[in-house]
């Protein structure tokens, strides 16, 4: 016998519910590469304010923790030895961890002046989000080839990765960190320790 | 020290296509089975840079004229391009072969024997590759971490490929003897190598002091960045996807 669907007033609230969930983990609602695009134009053009302004360490940790998946960066540069760690430590971690990050991007962006970072197109790296991809220029210099991996993963896009000249910021954390950890001797609280003395990458 | 080596030269018998493919474990970025020898070796370069790279690089600097400088980096430049645009022709790139024949011609001409660069105006810009590239275009495995006395980061390949890339160089000729040249021209080309190598130094500065003298870790920091940039000059600058972090595995 062939059921008919019977939508209540509550069913169909369920099922709009259930749509938008689905709608969140399926790729057809997936960021666009004109969206990611414009989202980090605009963060281009904040941190040109920043620099304009001559913020603070705290300000870029502001706009970072704002556009970046900061914490999700954090746990992935801790890669296995994330699993080992208490939660006290996972904490601990990931507050070093953004003083950290905002230490190391006010030093890189200590030498930036303002020029022009022009975005100049896209490519889509799957489920690992949308590539922008950017030109730094600068007089008397050869252009800076600067990348921004834009995930929507955690629902509005933040950036996953920044890669200057190929050298990601992400990965180059991961293996940092993997090495800090091991020299050592795996002793984590250390390791921590030292990340909140240390002046960024 | 000796092991190494011993794996380098093996691993070039087999042509190191098969027989020394070294798998990174996941959450690696490069294969380093050798990390104990790696970083006694590591420490020896760092010596070596301390002590004499970066004191005469900075002399260097201070006692040249810019102007002088830029001529020389011009000049070291364009010597390389001859065994450039072999390996070129043996990646099978044409255009990019077209590209190293015609700058080393208008810059002989037209740029004072190398030392200017009117090429790079002509859009015939200079594009660096290396016997470690054919390789990889040839199919070669990357192999594992190394760290070489002297040269600094490598891979396996790489390795392999700094050897016959130094042969594949036309000056070995008058180097060795083969051809006989006035002695200047012997002299210079004997000069080169040690040249070439405080050039480097100087002009990429800025990066060997931090990776070197500010980071936590020199070794980890020096293996992430060569790494990802050889992979890069591998791909022809493009980024690989694949390549690309995924922050949620």
């Amino acid at each position: 016998m062939p059921r008919t669907l019977n939508v209540t007033r509550r069913g169909a609230f369920g099922l709009l519910a259930g749509a938008s969930t689905l709608a969140i983990a399926s790729p057809s609602f997936a960021l666009g590469g004109s969206e990611a695009e414009g989202f980090i134009t605009t963060v281009i053009s904040d941190l040109r304010g920043l620099v304009e302004r001559q913020a603070g360490s705290d300000q870029f940790l502001a706009l970072l923790e704002q556009k970046g998946a900061v914490p999700q960066v954090g746990k992935f540069a801790m890669a296995r030895n994330w699993r080992e760690m208490s939660s006290g430590q996972q904490d601990a971690f990931q507050a070093a961890f953004r003083g950290y990050i905002s230490r190391t991007y006010a030093k890189r962006f200590g030498d930036y002046n303002g020029e022009d970072i022009v975005v100049t197109g896209s490519t889509d790296a799957g489920r690992k989000g949308i590539l922008v991809k950017s030109v730094l220029k600068r007089p008397n210099a050869q252009d800076t080839s600067v990348e921004w991996l834009v995930t929507d993963r955690l629902g509005p896009p933040k950036i996953a990765d920044i890669i200057f000249e190929g050298i990601s910021l992400s990965i180059t954390l991961r293996e940092v960190f993997g090495g800090m950890v091991e020299k050592r001797n795996g002793n984590i609280d250390l390791f921590i320790q030292d990340l909140n003395a240390s002046d960024g990458a | 020290m000796k092991r190494i080596f011993a794996v380098m030269a093996m691993c070039a018998g087999l042509g190191v296509v098969a027989g020394c493919a070294s798998q990174p474990a996941p959450g690696q970025l490069i294969a380093d089975p050798y990390i104990d020898t790696n970083r006694s070796i590591h420490s020896f370069n760092k010596g070596v840079d301390s002590a004499i790279l970066k004191p005469v690089s900075e002399a260097y600097d201070f006692v040249t004229p810019a102007t002088v400088k830029l001529l020389l980096g011009n000049g070291l430049d364009h010597l390389r391009l001859p065994g450039m645009f072999v390996n070129r022709v043996l990646q099978g790139d044409v255009e990019a072969a077209g590209v190293a024949l015609g700058r080393f011609s208008v810059n002989t001409v037209a740029g004072a024997a190398g030392l200017l660069d009117p090429a790079t105006e002509f859009g015939l810009p200079f594009e660096t590759t290396d016997f470690g590239v054919t390789l990889a275009t040839w199919g070669a495995e990357e192999g594992a971490y190394v760290e070489l006395p002297f040269f600094g980061p490598a891979t396996t390949r790489h390795a392999v490929g700094r050897v016959v890339n130094f042969a594949l160089d036309p000056s070995i000729l008058l180097t060795t003897g083969v051809v006989e040249a006035g002695t200047a021209l012997t002299i210079a080309s004997n000069a080169r190598t040690p040249v070439d190598i405080v050039n480097a130094r100087h002009e990429n500065a800025d990066i060997i002091d931090d990776v070197l003298y500010a980071s936590d870790d020199s070794y980890v920091t020096a293996r992430t960045g060569y790494i990802q940039n050889r992979r890069r000059l591998i791909t022809g600058g493009e980024t690989d996807t694949e390549a690309l972090p995924d922050i949620f595995e």
